[in-house]
């Protein structure tokens, strides 16, 4: 693409690299603003930070990782992340892999019963029963589980593997390998910018939750994650309110004094739970960018 | 796209019928987990026709039949409010799609490396935090005390703090603003994988034709990228009447109420906030039906269309 | 810390040694007991167990775990039957409908005879609270009079900073507009906060209703019912419409907060705020008054730390004709916190000497006033606080939190005023010097301001001179639960009332002018009766007075 460079083109380059320079300072400052204040000198920060530190201290990270069980909370986020990463990434590329296959019995109906998955829910109170049936309640495996096979995830696998190149498989079978062998000898090596891009879905969606800690493992410290600890801290008020709605207005001094929460402590536990995503993202992007680009467009 | 060989048949070769069985027993573990994750709790549609309480088993709760079916369909007071609200969310949904096609061509029209590289990797990083997250963070920014105002103020531009989470004339277009901003980055990397993947050779004879990049960029870019966005865009009519829920109810307040509440967060409110519990459920059935209805008639468009279904 | 800890060492070694006295008496194995509510037992703190849990898990000879749910969790417990012994909830409906209770009836003879002593709640228990069968499936705590004499402070009232109230001559405030008008001077010499920021006169966590409703609905002398829709007059236990009434406490607020935010005094973060974003203003002095002391409290604490004797908090100051929130005489308990032994329990004698416990004088005495020997005596026999505890009360923090002094109000059987077979009260600390001894600085200066032992004094003489009014008449708690449940029709309409003001607050209270706000006032109860407000006040006056009179007619008898 060789353009002579007109005024006007000269003119149009400024305004692009502005605007995206801009867009991207918008992306980009909330975040800032978090370690800004994060590291501050409390004492200053109160009055306002905006560009830049002011003074500097640990004392935020120190109160926040003072709080009771955040070590804990801590272990379970990357364990469920990680595990729960692994099993959705090989059961959905070996799923997706197998539904490549036009000679397997019933793959139209198996599809389509997956892909409806994406659109219906049997409601919290059916799940959590069916859950609990299964011994998933105060169990960590209710973290892994339930989402080892994403219609969404199988989607973009499929249409990825479709469009790989036929004759390496075909050079595989002619040697007399099975679907199992051709699949981790051949199609997953060959899958990894997909993969990579699964991952990442998984490992976000895997450390931002926090509703099945909730529902299912909620008195169990042991099970306790990050996120959930955070959405806590973020609602104290919320369950306050929600004990005066039912009209139990005999609680409010009990328990409006837990929810003593500077902002400091607010803003370092945001940046703590949105923090380790942004670590990890950039060794994925090169993968999995090229991944989306081939799995996504061809649908 | 178009272009591509579909591997599919070609792979069809005859296979004993053995090996085609081998192919359904290694499916059917994983697609036993879909059936007890995402199916057996499908049961729970059966509360819909039972004037259903928690702690009360089912055979002793009142038969009402289709009743919570009839009672939505012809509620005057919310219904219309909250459809209008998702209604007016998907389309401006459809109206604002093209933004990351256009979001991607002027990334592309960068050509320092390590600037594009930058606003890639930094655009994409709102997708990563979830919309509590985003809330705390927006709060911090716009709240009356927040840092917009602190600004605004000090430089004399308002004598009053405003503030935008609290104003309900601002839903519409504050909360798009959010969403682009959560996720044009993102959603712009499928079309710079598109972009890169355009013959550059159509470029070079357009060149030489004279034509400039305005030019180029309407005549080969769009157009090569026209098939991509339109087979998200049917993917997307399935979501017609889910917009989302936690953007919308994590900045739901008693202001923005009016205008934000849109049907996933309606059923929230009715099923576990009202403990309306069996309504809830069937407001949530008539949702997956009209979802999984548009979700076919978008593929049969497609195939008329495209020759080529969805899935 | 180190007294903390002797303390604590203290108490183990009491255990130790009552247990091993006990041990060739008691060979029974200790049992275990849960307990589930939404009531925060602050189990994660520092200093839980309390010495009252201590004490009472050893009374029955068993240890206790407490579950805390919220809605959802509380719900799926129930629906799946996943329930621990012992539940509190606060309707009874559906746990009857269920078939999850135990009725007590079998058991009370050998292991509950405190629990029969309170006849009258039983006996309304009995015909209100058992789908008809006339047994005792449940538990109501705190039956009794609430603070006859009131509390050390009341948390509603005129709330003002106190240190700038004093500063602008401490004016007489009757009206709400000459509240208004005190806010106003406040403001005017309120220091600027140390952390930057405007000063307000007051800013509401008004992402709910509670918030809008509180300050007016308890000054004038109203309660709380299941639905903001409706409000109890508490000196005669009539029910009103809170909401389509134009002169109800609901709109007699609106007004206030509406001429508030027309004077810039209203802080504009009012309609988007938590509790804790309101505190952590208060914390920083941006606020000279408030609708509940509760949520300002922080003002006061913070200031304290770095000046002992600071005067700069808020606290209530009383028109005439006002309404003071404790007197209620609660025949049948807190009819909203409904203790039940649910049939997932395996052990019910224990369960049920569980509640017989909670309601004894033994437990009920340690509960208000500490153990004996520990914190209080008998001198002369009269029971009496020992100065040491007294103090360990008005200096506050972890020490004084271990205790458990009042820590178990949502559950113990009986209100601080009910009487010990010694002839005392359970609470001891109902004695004004006793009172005046535990102040604050502020709560002091106050006191010593208006020639008081402690502040609410001042309310409460007015209630005797018949210038003001406490809840003394109220009966809403039995009420409530004596009444049927809500048919889904009402609930579902009174959910959307609740629903259609909540999201027009806002607009009342930022009318531009009168005209304006008389104009929206109008509209919304028309909205409001459009959406069926007459359906469901006539469900509930039906109700609320049918219930009424069957309980007159008992308490009669």
């Amino acid at each position: 693409m060789v353009q002579k460079k007109t005024p006007v083109g000269i003119f149009c380059d400024v305004l692009i690299y502005v605007f995206l320079g801009i867009f991207t300072f918008l992306c980009l400052y909330p975040f800032w603003y978090l370690v800004i204040y994060t590291f501050s000198d409390p004492t200053q920060s109160a009055t306002g930070v905006s560009i830049w530190f002011k003074g500097f201290s640990l004392y935020n990270v120190q109160q926040v990782l003072r709080l009771e069980g955040i070590g804990r909370a801590l272990l379970n986020s990357v364990l469920r992340t990680v595990l729960g990463t692994a099993i959705t990434v090989v059961c959905c590329s070996f799923l997706g892999y197998l539904f490549t296959k036009e000679e397997m019995p019933a793959k139209k109906l198996l599809y389509r019963t997956l892909i409806v998955t994406m659109y219906v829910s049997g409601g919290l109170i059916p799940t959590y029963l069916v859950y609990r049936m299964y011994g998933l309640t105060n169990n960590f495996l209710v973290y892994i589980l339930p989402s080892a096979v994403s219609a969404y995830n199988i989607i973009l696998i499929k249409t990825f593997i479709e469009q790989l190149p036929t004759s390496l498989e075909e050079a595989a079978m002619i040697d007399g390998a099975g679907y199992m062998t051709i699949f981790v000898r051949v199609i997953f090596p060959l899958s990894i910018p997909i993969v990579a891009t699964i991952a990442i879905f998984a490992a976000v969606g895997q450390w931002n939750s926090w509703f099945d800690n909730h529902i299912y493992n909620t008195n169990n410290d042991a099970l306790l994650t990050l996120q959930y600890q955070l959405y806590q801290f973020l609602n104290e008020s919320q369950r306050i309110a929600e004990l005066l709605r039912q009209g139990n207005i005999h609680d409010v001094e009990a328990a409006v004094s837990q929810q003593l929460t500077p902002k400091g402590v607010r803003v370092t536990t945001t940046l703590f739970a949105a923090v380790p995503i942004f670590l990890v993202y950039p060794f994925m992007q090169r993968y999995f960018i090229k991944g989306i680009m081939i799995g996504a467009v061809k649908g | 796209m178009d272009g591509f060989v579909n591997a599919a048949t070609v792979r069809a070769s005859a296979r004993p019928r053995k090996k085609k069985m081998q192919l359904l027993f290694m499916a059917l573990p994983l697609m036993a987990l879909v059936i007890l994750f995402n199916y057996v709790p499908l049961f729970g549609w059966i509360y819909s026709l039972f004037d259903y309480r928690p702690g009360i088993s089912l055979w002793k709760c009142d038969f009402v039949g289709l009743e919570y079916f009839k009672l939505f369909l012809t509620d005057k007071y919310d219904m219309y409010r909250v459809m209008k609200n998702t209604i007016v969310f998907a389309l401006i949904g459809y109206l604002v799609s093209p933004l990351p096609m256009l979001f991607a061509i002027l990334l592309n029209e960068v050509k320092c490396a390590p600037y594009k590289k930058v606003v890639q990797t930094i655009s994409t990083m709102p997708n990563f935090v979830s919309w509590v997250i985003v809330y705390s963070l927006m709060f911090t920014i716009f709240s009356t005390d927040g840092l917009l105002n602190e600004i605004l103020m000090n430089m004399g531009l308002i004598e009053r703090p405003t503030n935008v989470l609290a104003d309900a004339s601002a839903v519409y277009w504050f909360q798009t603003l959010l969403g682009q901003w959560k996720n044009l980055g993102w959603s712009s990397i499928v079309y710079l994988a598109a972009i890169s993947g355009i013959d550059q050779e159509m470029y070079e004879a357009a060149s030489i034709d004279g034509a400039n990049r305005l030019q180029s960029t309407w005549h080969i870019t769009i157009p090569s990228l026209m098939p991509t966005y339109i087979v998200l865009l049917l993917l997307s009519i399935g979501n017609f009447v889910s917009v989302g829920f936690d953007q919308y109810f994590v900045f739901k307040n008693n202001v923005t109420s009016v205008n934000i509440e849109v049907l996933d967060v309606y059923v929230y409110r009715i099923g576990l906030m009202n403990a309306d519990y069996s309504y809830g459920v069937a407001i949530g059935i008539m949702k997956s039906v009209v979802s999984i209805t548009l979700l076919f008639i978008a593929n049969f468009i497609s195939k008329k269309v495209r020759g080529n279904s969805i899935f | 810390m180190v007294r903390k800890k002797l303390s604590l060492i203290l108490a183990i070694a009491l255990l130790l040694t009552a247990a091993s006295s006990f041990a060739f008496a008691e060979t029974q194995e200790r049992g275990k007991l849960t307990y589930g509510s939404t009531v925060d037992m602050d189990t994660d703190k520092e200093w839980y167990p309390t010495e009252f849990i201590l004490y009472l898990q050893d009374m029955i000879n068993a240890d206790i775990e407490f579950i805390e749910y919220d809605n959802d969790t509380l719900q799926l417990a129930l629906a799946s039957g996943d329930m621990p012994d012992l539940m509190m909830v606060n309707t009874a409906s559906t746990i009857l409908d269920g078939g999850l209770a135990v009725p007590l009836d079998d058991y009370l003879e050998e292991y509950g005879q405190n629990i029969l002593k309170y006849e009258q709640r039983n006996a309304v228990l009995r015909e209100f609270v058992s789908n008809g069968d006339g047994k005792l499936y449940f538990h109501t705590p705190n039956t009794g009079a609430e603070d006859m004499t009131g509390s050390t402070t009341t948390w509603n009232g005129y709330l003002v900073r106190w240190d700038l109230y004093k500063e602008i001559g401490a004016p007489a405030i009757n009206s709400d507009d000459e509240y208004i008008e005190v806010l106003k001077q406040m403001i005017e010499i309120a220091p600027t906060p140390a952390n930057g920021g405007p000063v307000y006169a007051m800013g509401l966590h008004g992402t709910d209703q509670w918030a809008w409703n509180i300050r007016s609905m308890a000054n004038l002398g109203y309660s709380n019912t299941t639905t903001w829709a409706y409000a109890v007059n508490t000196q005669t236990t009539e029910l009103v419409e809170n909401y389509t009434n134009p002169d109800s406490p609901f709109w007699a607020n609106m007004e206030f907060y509406f001429k508030l935010n027309r004077e810039g005094l209203l802080d504009p973060d009012s309609f988007t705020m938590t509790g804790d974003q309101v505190q952590e203003k208060a914390a920083n002095n941006q606020y000279v008054g408030s609708y509940c002391t509760w949520y300002t409290s922080d003002m006061y604490d913070t200031n304290r730390e770095s000046d002992p004797n600071t005067l700069a908090g808020i606290i209530a100051v009383y028109g005439e004709g006002m309404s003071g929130w404790y007197g209620s005489n609660h025949t049948v308990g807190w009819g909203d916190k409904l203790t039940f032994i649910t049939t997932s329990c395996e052990n019910i004698p224990l369960a049920v000497q569980f509640l017989d416990a909670l309601d004894s004088d033994e437990l009920n005495r340690v509960h208000y006033s500490g153990i004996e020997g520990q914190t209080w005596n008998y001198v002369d026999g009269v029971p009496t606080l020992t100065d040491e505890v007294v103090a360990l009360k008005a200096e506050g923090g972890d020490e004084w939190s271990h205790l458990g002094i009042s820590s178990f109000s949502n559950t113990i059987g009986a209100s601080g005023f009910g009487m010990h077979e010694d002839g005392y009260y359970y609470s001891l600390w109902d004695d004004p010097e006793l009172k005046y001894a535990g102040l604050s600085p502020l709560e002091k200066d106050y006191a010593d301001f208006y020639g008081v032992q402690y502040p609410s004094q001042v309310h409460y003489n007015m209630v005797l001179e018949g210038t003001a009014i406490n809840q003394s008449g109220n009966q809403t708690q039995a009420v409530q639960l004596g009444m049927a449940v809500r048919p889904n029709e009402i609930q579902r309409i009174d959910a959307r009332l609740e629903e259609i003001v909540n999201r027009t607050i806002p607009s009342l209270v930022t009318a531009a002018d009168q005209a304006a706000f008389d104009a929206a006032k109008e509209a919304l109860i028309n909205e409001l009766k459009g959406a069926g407000a007459d359906e469901s006040w006539e469900w509930w006056n039906e109700n609320w007075n049918g219930t009424l009179a069957r309980l007159n007619e008992m308490f009669a008898e």
